[in-house]
């Protein structure tokens, strides 16, 4: 069952999610690779953690970016059944990401092409959290809002490698830092950091849901 | 299934760190995916004392400090410090509140494989136990780490031994010209030659024993009285075997041959001379040296031989005996010359030597630390002017030797350290029954001594004087202790900085103020305590055990103690002594392994063991 906005923080189920892609567009590009890791309540369960390279014909130029070699994307598994995987895992669970609006609308693309319908999770985005946390103290300045900056503030280690899973348990690692900084004037739940759909989205989708 | 790269990176993490990276790599990799992540805000407690660890945390980034019931700081650790492993090792409560300093991320392994990598890995599981005489494993491998670096005497060559042209006669030639030869050329043998070729040897035991003692003629060719096809050796014939065959022939003498033709000699007295590097022979030297300057040449020599020692894997205990020993012989030669120079003295006395050439523990750092004690015949208005020239005369010698003086001026030119017994009694029992802050600091320096010249029946009278002294002492003894107990021990190491129990941080480690002699003054209190009449602090140490008053683990666990930040001390002096640098106690503690700092811990640990057990003895609060 989807979490509420009532559920506390410290019992709330999140999956951070990352995907690879060949490009921004979610209607042209393509997802190369999908990683995701479990956050339950203020743990982050790395049993859960797994990384699927999607098979893929031609990727273009995106590989060199994700540092996937040819021969792993033809080893790769089919779209649909990672998505499969994917929704297991989500089941129960709220999204998370650094800048979520990306992942929901590749994932939206995704689904819909493999002709399921989406009926995608409730998501917090680390990014709009992070944004919440640096406007308190005046004007953001230019890059602040990059996943390895805003982990550089919260005094999260800097790693060298970066894939899909290593890019969800980064956001998973700052959601951590980020709600501990934000429960200290007390408890939280997830209405207080969820992602709020902007009005234009919410029409998009429904106009999507109409056709 | 290899893993993924962000796990990858855990398990490398965690393979830097003790005690993770002793797990075999295959077993690393299963570690990872068993974890689960944490994050603690600054101040925030991450283990309360008395809670029930149900995994063990370990530090990811950011800090944590841990603080004992009192709130006194036990350790400070950043990235890789483990916390909770020992509670829940032992299935006992939380023994320390574990506060994140800094924002922290933890890994948190659960219980079940926590027990499962102690089950499985002796060497894991070791690390959470606290087991007494875990600086012995730790001391032995302190040594082992050096020896076999250098083989300097085992790795000369013969060639490297040849200094000069082989001198040679042809084998046609007379005996006598054959001994004019070696005597204008002042050697003790002369290789015979026939054309190119070796064909025999001559030496001086063959003129005596062929030539003199049965009459031959001397204008006889060298032919008939040679050993003729010696043993020889090669250039590149390792100088242990050349030493070998000498000793196997009972010869002195090996001619170099290189394509049949003779190209130098080795002698035993070449093959000593790579001995050179042996303290013995440097003892007999300084012994034997005409002057100030020769034994300063000489004992220019002894940082070489402790180079050496320390190589070969000698422990610092012996280290500093040999250190001690070769001092003990520069100031007696250095006494000897100046009562060579200034006659007899017109009473008798005795030279003490004083502090850690006293405990037969001295560094590559030394100052001078003596006094006198004078006879009590002596006569100010007669004989002072002796006593003050030989102590100035000395203490001169030993400054050009290399030993600057006392900085305290705990030395026999400062006339309060060159008084008659009778007034050196006096001294001691004003010390002893009125432990001012001063006198305690006097008396530590003074209660280590030892007769180095003159008559040991004074330096005997004095120490047995003193010994009961001390013993009949209780407050003395317990300001001793205040004293003892009172030296700030250091906790550990964070982010490459020393950290004590005020939670300062120190970029350096002094390890002789810091440790070493810490565990000095503890054993010598013991050992005054008990009536003890050595000096040197593992001896101290036995007898206190043998008279009760310490246990005999911690007096084992103080004697590793002190091995191991001495031995430590040591490589950094030969360190500095090789760069050309004077050598201190000064430790960079970037420069140490992670073996080093976590076994700098638990020695730091044993004497804040040893300081509590004396603070529980004496009433040290009420006097600090």
């Amino acid at each position: 069952m989807t979490p509420d906005d009532r559920t506390p923080l410290d019992r709330l189920p999140l999956l951070a999610v990352d995907l690879e892609t060949t490009g921004l567009s979610p209607t042209r590009d393509h997802v190369l690779a999908v990683g995701w890791v479990p956050v339950d309540g203020a743990r982050i369960v790395l049993s859960g953690g797994r990384r699927h390279v999607v098979r893929h014909g031609d990727p273009g130029e995106a590989v060199a970016i994700h540092g996937l070699t040819h021969d792993d994307l033809e080893e790769g598994r089919p779209l649909p059944e990672v998505l499969g995987e994917l929704r297991r895992a989500l089941a129960g669970r709220v999204l998370l990401a650094h800048h979520a609006p990306f992942e929901l609308a590749f994932l939206d693309a995704a689904f819909r092409a493999a002709g399921e319908t989406p009926a995608l999770p409730p998501a917090v985005c680390t990014l709009e959290l992070q944004q919440r946390l640096l406007g308190r103290h005046g004007e953001i300045g230019p890059g602040e809002l990059r996943l390895w900056t805003a982990r550089a503030r919260h005094g999260l280690p800097v790693t060298a490698a970066h894939d899909a899973l290593g890019d969800a348990l980064a956001c998973a690692e700052l959601y951590l830092a980020q709600a501990a900084e934000l429960g200290v004037s007390g408890p939280l739940s997830l209405g207080d950091v969820r992602r709020r759909e902007p009005w234009l989205d919410r029409v998009r989708a429904w106009w999507r849901g109409r056709r | 299934m290899p893993l993924n790269v962000e796990l990858a990176e855990v398990r490398d993490f965690l393979a830097a760190h003790v005690p993770f990276d002793s797990l075999p790599a295959v077993v690393l990799e299963s570690v990872p995916p068993g974890l689960s992540i944490g994050y603690h805000r600054r101040g925030s407690v991450v283990l309360a004392e008395g809670s029930t660890p149900v995994e063990l945390l370990v530090v990811r980034s950011g800090a944590v400090d841990l603080r004992d019931a009192d709130g006194e700081l036990v350790e400070r650790g950043a990235a890789g410090t483990c916390v909770g492993g020992a509670a829940l090792a032992t299935g006992t409560p939380q023994p320390v509140t574990v506060r994140a300093i800094e924002d922290t991320l933890v890994l948190a392994v659960p219980a079940e494989l926590f027990h499962r990598l102690r089950e499985q890995h002796p060497d894991f599981a070791a690390f959470f136990e606290h087991r007494a005489g875990m600086l012995r494993d730790a001391v032995a491998r302190q040594r082992e780490h050096v020896s076999g670096a250098d083989r300097s005497v085992l790795s000369s060559t013969v060639g490297e031994l040849v200094t000069r042209p082989p001198v040679s006669i042809r084998a046609d030639a007379s005996v006598l010209d054959a001994a004019r030869l070696m005597s204008a050329e002042r050697i003790s043998s002369v290789l015979v030659t026939d054309g190119e070729a070796l064909v025999g040897i001559m030496t001086d035991r063959d003129l005596r024993t062929r030539v003199l003692a049965v009459a031959v003629d001397p204008a006889g060719p060298v032919s008939a009285v040679m050993t003729p096809d010696p043993a020889t050796t090669r250039p590149d014939a390792p100088a242990l075997e050349a030493l070998l065959e000498l000793v196997r022939r009972n010869i002195h003498h090996l001619p170099v041959v290189e394509d049949d033709r003779p190209v130098g000699m080795v002698t035993a007295t070449d093959l000593l001379r790579l001995q050179q590097a042996n303290p013995v022979f440097l003892v007999g030297d300084i012994a034997r040296a005409p002057d100030v300057a020769t034994v300063a040449e000489l004992a220019a020599r002894l940082q070489r031989v402790v180079a050496g020692l320390v190589r070969q894997g000698t422990s610092a205990h012996d280290a500093g005996r040999v250190v001690s020993t070769v001092g003990d012989a520069i100031e007696q030669r250095v006494i000897a010359l100046a009562e060579a120079a200034l006659g007899p003295p017109p009473v008798p006395y005795a030279w003490l030597t004083l502090g850690s050439r006293a405990r037969f523990e001295q560094a590559l750092a030394p100052d001078q630390d003596h006094a006198l004690v004078l006879h009590d015949d002596y006569r100010p208005d007669l004989h002072a002017a002796y006593f003050a020239g030989l102590a100035e005369q000395v203490t001169g010698g030993l400054e050009t030797i290399g030993y600057p003086r006392c900085r305290g001026d705990k030395m026999a030119t400062n006339p309060r350290w060159r008084q008659p017994l009778g007034t050196w009694r006096g001294l001691v029992a004003g010390w002893v029954g009125t432990p001012t802050p001063d006198a305690i600091l006097e008396a530590s320096v003074f209660f280590d001594l030892r007769h180095q010249h003159g008559d040991p029946a004074l330096t005997a009278a004095l120490a047995s004087y003193q010994r009961r002294a001390a013993q009949a002492a209780p407050i003395f003894l317990a300001h001793l202790a205040a004293a003892a107990a009172s030296h700030h021990t250091p906790l550990g190491f964070f982010r490459g900085l020393v950290v004590d129990r005020s939670g300062e941080h120190r970029d350096t480690l002094d390890v002789k103020r810091g440790g070493i002699n810490t565990i000095v003054e503890i054993a010598r209190l013991h050992g005054l305590a008990c009536g003890s009449s050595a000096t040197s602090t593992l001896v101290r140490l036995e007898d206190a055990v043998a008279a009760g008053r310490v246990s005999p683990t911690l007096a084992a666990d103080l004697r590793d103690a002190w091995e191991f930040l001495a031995h430590l001390r040591l490589r950094h002096q030969v360190e500095q002594v090789r760069e050309g640098a004077p050598a201190d106690s000064w430790v960079d503690p970037s420069v140490l392994s992670d073996f080093e700092k976590r076994h700098l811990k638990a020695a730091f640990g044993v004497i804040r063991s040893a300081q509590v057990a004396i603070a529980q003895r004496y009433p040290v609060r009420e006097m600090t």
